[in-house]
């Protein structure tokens, strides 16, 4: 009854008006954020891969061990990603020049002293748990994935 | 617009425009952001996949100092061969009969030289591309890399700069490795140098032995002055010999040594005689760069992000007794202020509109 008031009114209909936008509003705030949030995200995997390889390369971890090397170089996005989805499978070169080139080093790598460098191409992936909009849509988390080749001295 | 205006009056299309508008708005905002966040994924992506390259530049570069540091070795066991064989050989000859034939001696010595060492630096030379570069090993550098620079995604093979800072604009994208071979006139003492100077309205200016000459007084035979002849502004004007600083006190106790036309004749004679292989600079610069370009596949708008990624590899020394001293591979932070050859590059590019825009677009020529 009193609503019903309050709707012929002028300024009830402005409220009215407002109370049914406002929640869209933030909605959309929300979404934006968001969607912010998400390509963060993905930089900081990015960035936390491209860390891990340099780690990599100064002899800090071995070849297996680069996925919890990713995961500490996530930073505060760590929230985002569950540690045990981040998985960096070793891979052969995918062009014939870098297998040429590997399996000459092998070649050479028999004879003692001759080659002491050594690398591998990475295939890291990782689960991002997105915020609770987004989860909505994806309920599984997003699957991030990229690749990426290193080598270092010594061995 | 007669319709829209009477929409717009009706307050059910006021809620529609205003629903379209708000739409709109939202939509261009979630456009911008996903393309401003691929854009930025990108640039990430190329940073990393650029400082990966010179990563791996770096690594076999160093691996090739190492090999350098056991090819030293090796000719250092030739050459003890070498000596073995000529010392034997020597000493026949001295323990034969008097009178002693000195020209027998050096014959002796001479036909005895196995010359191991010829064989072993002419690998080096072939191997490092000492003195005719590309060689074997720079190659295997520039194959590795190029290799790397493709499963990271660069997407045509990036400019690569060897040892930038101490190469010239012709032999900084060839591929070296900055070396070349002591000579045995290097183990002789420097050839006696002087520094001579003048003052002029309170400013002391400095020259070398090269730049003076006689003054030809003959009340001060002594006397020098700068060479008539030169482009400088004190062309003829006498000069003081510095009697402080390492010049002339080195130059007095080299004199007592050997007289200055000795050790020169000494130093031209012997600078024939390769020794082993060494830095071609000192300090020596062993610098791997590369300039990286990364694509962006979006349909209608293609973004290419360029980005610059440089190693130094810090080996200490290539001599076979340098062998176990380790070698540290340092990413680092480019600064292409000091990089003259890329800027000067980079700054001609500007002078091309197309290559000017797209260098705006990128954040490369930041700081130029």
């Amino acid at each position: 009854m009193k609503t019903k008031k309050i709707s012929k009114n002028q300024k009830g209909q402005g409220l009215a008006e407002m109370i049914i936008s406002i929640p869209v509003l933030f909605l959309f705030a929300a979404a934006i954020i968001q969607f912010s949030v998400l390509f963060l995200s993905f930089v900081q995997f990015e960035h936390a891969c491209g860390e891990g390889a340099r780690e990599y390369a100064a002899g800090l971890c071995s070849k297996t061990s680069l996925a919890p090397v990713v995961f500490e170089n996530l930073g505060s996005f760590k929230r985002f990603f569950d540690p045990k989805s981040i998985q960096a499978a070793l891979q052969d070169p995918k062009s014939n020049a870098a297998g040429a080139l590997d399996k000459l080093r092998g070649g050479l790598g028999v004879i003692p002293f001759l080659v002491n460098y050594d690398g591998a191409e990475w295939s890291i992936s990782a689960r991002c748990r997105p915020p609770f909009l987004f989860h909505i849509i994806f309920p599984d988390g997003i699957l991030f994935h990229t690749l990426q080749q290193v080598y270092r001295y010594p061995k | 617009m007669r319709k829209f205006k009477k929409l717009s009056q009706n307050p059910l299309g006021q809620i529609l425009l205003a629903t379209l508008i708000f739409c709109f708005v939202f939509l261009a905002l979630f456009l911008g952001l996903y393309k401003a966040g691929s854009s930025y994924i990108v640039k990430e992506r190329s940073r990393r996949a650029v400082n990966l390259t010179a990563l791996t530049g770096g690594a076999v570069y160093a691996d090739g100092l190492q090999l350098v540091r056991e090819s030293n070795l090796l000719l250092m066991a030739a050459a003890t061969y070498d000596a073995i064989m000529v010392g034997r050989a020597i000493a026949a000859a001295l323990m034969a009969p008097p009178p002693l034939d000195i020209a027998a001696v050096i014959a002796a010595a001479k036909f005895a030289d196995p010359n191991k060492r010829k064989g072993i630096q002419t690998l080096q030379e072939n191997i490092f591309g000492i003195g005719k570069p590309p060689g074997a090993y720079p190659l295997l550098v520039f194959a590795q890399a190029a290799a790397t620079a493709n499963e990271n995604r660069l997407s045509i093979p990036p400019l690569y700069v060897y040892n930038h800072e101490t190469a010239t604009m012709q032999n900084a994208p060839v591929p070296n490795m900055a070396l070349r071979f002591r000579t045995i006139a290097e183990l002789l003492p420097d050839e006696p140098k002087s520094s001579f100077s003048l003052q002029h309205d309170g400013v002391r200016r400095y020259f070398s032995q090269e730049e003076i000459e006689p003054a030809h007084n003959p009340r001060f035979p002594k006397q020098m002055r700068v060479k008539k002849n030169s482009n400088s502004e004190y062309a003829g004007w006498w000069v003081r010999r510095e009697t402080n600083g390492s010049g002339t006190n080195e130059n007095q106790f080299l004199s007592k040594l050997a007289p200055a036309w000795v050790l020169k004749n000494l130093r031209s004679y012997f600078d024939k005689f390769k020794l082993d292989v060494t830095d071609r600079d000192d300090p020596p610069c062993h610098t791997f760069a590369l300039l990286g370009l990364m694509k962006e596949n979006q349909k209608n708008h293609p973004n290419t992000f360029y980005q610059a990624g440089e190693t130094r590899v810090d080996a200490g020394g290539l001599a076979a007794w340098n062998l176990a001293d380790p070698i540290h591979v340092n990413l680092e932070k480019v600064d292409l202020e000091a990089f003259p050859i890329l800027r000067d590059t980079l700054k001609n590019f500007g002078s091309i509109p197309f290559l000017d825009q797209t260098l705006k677009e990128s954040d490369l020529l930041n700081g130029l």
